[in-house]
């Protein structure tokens, strides 16, 4: 699903600002990238639904959805393997620990930005708004556990919620988007 | 119904039922309702959906049970309530149709993970879940005929389930987990894991359900089958589901025409999952008609597995022998502190020095040694992947251990000893593990080969009598000091060539015994190991990190043709020829070094500068004025957190050595640090960063690691004495439980300071909770530290 992680995006994670890592770093990171790429299962559901669904709920959903007639509810992940190698990365070597996991956080965004396009080549004679997911404004974190349900997401793509409302696998994302006529 | 075996050989194929989710909403189920109370709610839909089956065919109809766990049932309801009901509609629907299909109570995963798959669900919550849906069933007015386990993916919760229902009834027993294209679940498990460790526990038939259409399995299948002579199941799923309908892709005929592929592959047992309905098995039903099943042949071999990774014994495999307290200071200590972590790098840094399985062994006097053995095996299967081989001399340890153990693991040991063999086999058998036999007895270590061999023979004969696989029983002919019983030492490889050739059993032998006493040991040790290999040793117990060990079996590997074309051999040594040279170091300062990440030049630098200071010397006037150079330039901004953290780990190289040179006695402390993060939380990154900035300043730290109870905090920072307790939190929703935390340490009146930090918090925030102090990053945190232990 992905071939590259954006390497720039890793590097803001890590801190950097705006400054290029010395040669030493940037090699390390090359290396984990590699590594990791051949360790996420990157999958990706998604359900259409009426706006009215009483999972989008809250001012901001409402503001979100104001035009669209109908709202895209998606969950992506990295998969449980990139857990194991950020968790096992720790017990090796600190460093390594830190660029999986800022590697493997631009690695999901970059998941998202695919699952948005599948949606949208799915949905041509619609526009997208922005994703918005459980835990921004309004939109309550608490719904977390309900909208993996609703999209079987245990089932299809191996995706829990524990009892603190995280994911499980922890790289994952839940969206919603929403669809408007034009 | 007892006699599972009979019912299967009384037909050519078993047909199972389809999906019922997908016909509970046909039938008008609420989109968000729990399909298990339909069983109370909506019985008739229920009824309706087995009669259906029942009619199309269907040989064994599964009960709608599949969430009826306590974790999954809204509340108000129980397995008790739920599943006999269930059971009843089953069999109503049956008798309606005119049938006399079996009922099965469907058991799914509980919606959480075990903690070596990410959750935090322990192996006895998992149990106790399952244990009471199994009795729910089995004590009711109408028991179920089978028990089927559907839709798994993490296997230490197959586990569980499995165990809850073996202990709990004498029904017949299926089991299917759910796996991706690549042939592994969600949580990593192969195929080949879950079929030697599902067989081992003695189920009845196993195989794949859910997630893939029937064309996906056929290589599956093809896979799986290589594993177990078991029965095999195929229940799939109609292709996948439309995002908007939510309707699935394949059609009834093609699914039917499609599951036949499979008959080719040992297919037993045909059925459908998530999309199919009676129309499917129907066509499945026709289809079938007039086929013949393909019967599997009997599969032989030695093999053992973790979780996430099989090692098939083909070949000469190195069991590391370094998780073991004997002789070693550093290691009896961390058993008394109670320090994983430290163990856990011990086989992190086996994996990698070239490692196949691990031995595992904490007995030490005065320890729990069956608690701190399960959790030795939890934290070392959360990181490393390599199957384990559990070694105690204590029974109870080896059934506890073997018990949470998630795969197939080796016990170590039995011996020729009637009381042993009767304490131990029955767990190996319980369990479906493999087990090494000592060639020792009441009488001591015979001298001879032949004797030791007679002594092989008898736990052969034993095992065999508990019904364990002739395949799982591993011999150890024992190795003698050559510098007490040198005239013994070619028994031991003679006795090991004799089980080889005449029993055709396994042999493990610990091979560096032979060179206690010598001067240069691992010219003995290498030496004796060709020996041991070329006359037949499968699994040297060894230190994988020495060099000459681990190499003397990689090569006998690519000798004997059974590398082929040397893979493992150049993957392991290429590349790895440039020695490092020591010209150089000696122009290198400490602070260059440590600057750089240069972590062996540090330790060489280190080394050196030991002849002449004293280590408390170093790491006041060298060490620690470098680290606060580089925090000033972090705090500045002009080094980032990758920098900062590269320099703690060389200073950490610094210390090692600083340690080594102490050999044992602790390095003064600065003061004790009591770290975690809470409850809830399991993120670590920020903790570690901490740990080893405190380490690196010279504070004890003692690291409780991830999702942490209040009690346990509390009671450690009691018990250490601590002066300041570090949290980390990083989502909103644990900060409560940072909050509870810190409230139960001031309720204990405990006197100590509290520093807080985390993504999530700020400084106002820290103050509202009870903190002392708050810390943005790692830095800062040590400055803290720094302050409460200068008052």
């Amino acid at each position: 699903m992905i071939e590259e992680i954006n390497l720039a995006e890793t590097f803001s994670y890590l801190g950097f600002r705006g400054d290029l890592p010395d040669e030493r770093i940037m090699s390390a990171i090359k290396r984990c990238e590699g590594v990791l790429l051949d360790t996420i299962t990157p999958r990706f559901i998604y359900k259409v639904t009426e706006t009215a669904n009483p999972l989008l709920v809250g001012n901001d959903i409402a503001e979100l959805l104001a035009d669209c007639e109908k709202a895209a509810i998606f969950c992506c992940t990295l998969g449980q393997q990139t857990d194991r190698l950020i968790i096992s990365a720790g017990v090796r070597d600190l460093s390594e620990q830190l660029y999986y996991d800022a590697l493997a956080n631009a690695a999901i965004e970059q998941v998202c930005d695919k699952a948005e396009e599948i949606i949208r080549k799915a949905y041509p004679e619609y526009s997208l708004t922005t994703r918005f997911s459980p835990g921004y404004g309004d939109f309550p974190l608490a719904l977390q556990p309900r909208i993996i349900e609703f999209l079987d997401a245990k089932k299809l793509i191996g995706v829990t919620v524990n009892e603190s409302l995280l994911m499980v696998p922890t790289k994952s994302v839940s969206a919603v988007l929403g669809l408007k006529k034009g | 119904m007892k006699n599972f075996k009979s019912f299967l050989a009384s037909k050519e194929f078993i047909i199972l039922d389809g999906a019922m989710g997908t016909m509970l909403t046909s039938f008008g189920m609420e989109s968000g309702a729990c399909p298990e109370l339909e069983n109370i709610t909506a019985p008739e839909r229920v009824i309706k959906i087995a009669e259906s089956y029942a009619a199309a065919g269907s040989d064994i109809v599964y009960t709608n049970t599949f969430g009826a766990s306590l974790h999954k049932l809204p509340e108000g309801f129980t397995p008790e309530t739920v599943i006999p009901t269930a059971i009843k509609n089953a069999r109503e629907g049956i008798r309606r149709a005119g049938k006399t299909a079996l009922v099965a109570l469907d058991v799914g995963p509980l919606g959480i993970m075990t903690e070596i798959s990410g959750g935090t669900a322990t192996f006895d919550e998992a149990y106790d879940d399952f244990a009471v849906q199994v009795k729910a069933a089995v004590n009711s007015e109408f028991p179920p005929d089978l028990i089927t386990i559907e839709t798994m993916s993490d296997l230490l919760e197959t586990k569980a389930a499995i165990l809850a229902v073996k202990e709990n009834c004498d029904l017949p027993l299926m089991v299917t987990m759910t796996f991706e294209g690549n042939g592994r679940t969600f949580t990593g498990t192969p195929l080949s894991a879950f079929a030697l460790t599902a067989q081992g526990l003695g189920v009845d038939a196993l195989g794949i359900n859910c997630s893939q259409g029937p064309k996906e399995y056929f290589k599956l299948f093809e896979e799986l089958k290589k594993y177990t002579d078991l029965p095999l199941i195929a229940k799939a799923n109609a292709g996948m589901p439309d995002p908007e309908t939510g309707k699935y892709g394949v059609n009834a005929e093609d699914f039917a025409e499609e599951m036949l592929g499979l008959i080719s592959q040992g297919v037993k047992i045909f059925g459908g999952c998530c999309g199919t309905t009676p129309e499917f098995i129907a066509a499945l039903k026709a289809s079938l008609e007039g086929k013949n099943y393909t019967k599997q042949p009997k599969v032989s071999f030695s093999a053992i597995t973790s979780a996430l990774k099989t090692v098939i014994i083909d070949r000469p495999r190195i069991i590391g022998e370094r998780i073991n307290p004997t002789g070693k200071k550093i290691f009896k200590e961390a058993l008394k502190n109670n320090d994983i972590g430290y163990i856990v790098r011990q086989a992190a840094e086996q994996d990698n020095a070239g490692a196949d399985i691990l031995d595992v062994n904490v007995s030490l006097p005065d320890i729990d040694e069956i608690s701190m053995s399960k959790n030795v095996i939890n934290a070392i299967s959360t990181v490393c992947d390599l199957p384990l081989q559990i070694d105690s001399s204590s029974a109870e340890v080896i059934e506890s251990s073997l018990r949470i153990y998630p795969g197939k693991p080796i016990v170590n040991s039995v011996n020729g000893e009637i009381s042993t063999l009767e304490n131990i086999l029955p767990s190996v058998k319980k369990y479906g593990a493999a087990v090494v036999g000592l060639t020792i007895d009441e009488n001591g270590i015979p001298k001879t080969a032949e004797k030791r061999f007679e002594i092989a023979e008898r736990i052969l004969e034993k095992a065999l009598e508990y019904g364990i696989r002739r395949e799982d029983v591993y011999i150890d002919c024992l190795t003698l000091t050559a510098s007490a019983e040198q005239e013994n030492v070619y028994e031991t490889v003679k006795a090991l060539r004799m089980v080889k050739e005449k029993l055709g059993l396994k042999t493990v032998l610990g091979v560096s015994n032979i060179s206690f006493g010598l001067p240069r040991r691992e010219l003995v040790n290498e030496n004796f190991l060709a020996m041991a290999l070329a006359n037949g040793l499968d699994l040297p117990i060894i230190n994988p990190n020495a060099e000459g060990m681990t190499g003397a079996v990689r090569a006998y590997n690519l000798l004997m043709n059974l590398d082929k074309n040397a893979i493992e051999y150049i993957g392991a040594y290429s590349g790895s020829f440039e020695k490092k040279s020591d010209s150089g170091q000696q122009d290198l300062t400490l602070e260059y070094a440590v600057r750089n990440g240069l972590s062996s030049e540090t330790a060489v630098i280190t080394k050196k500068l030991l002849e002449t200071n004293a280590p408390l010397e170093i790491v006041d006037n060298m060490l620690i004025p470098v680290l606060d150079e580089i925090g000033v330039e972090f705090e500045q901004g002009k080094i980032f957190l990758p920098q900062l953290i590269m320099a703690a780990n060389t200073v950490t190289a610094s210390f090692n050595e600083i340690k080594r040179a102490l050999s044992g006695t602790p390095v003064e402390s600065k003061g004790t640090v009591v770290l975690a993060t809470v409850k809830g939380d399991v993120h670590d990154i920020g903790k570690n960063i901490v740990k080893v900035l405190m380490e690196n300043y010279g504070y004890t730290v003692i690291d409780l690691g991830k999702d942490v109870a209040p009690e346990v905090v509390a009671d450690s920072a009691k018990t250490s004495g601590a002066k300041l307790v570090g949290l980390s939190a990083l989502m909103t929703t644990t900060l409560a439980s940072m909050e509870s935390t810190i409230k139960l340490i001031r309720e204990r009146g405990l006197d100590c300071k509290i520093v807080v930090g985390g993504a999530v918090l700020t400084a106002e925030y820290a103050e509202k909770i009870g903190a002392d102090y708050y810390a943005k990053d790692a830095k800062q945190s040590v400055d803290i530290a720094r302050i409460v232990y200068q008052k």
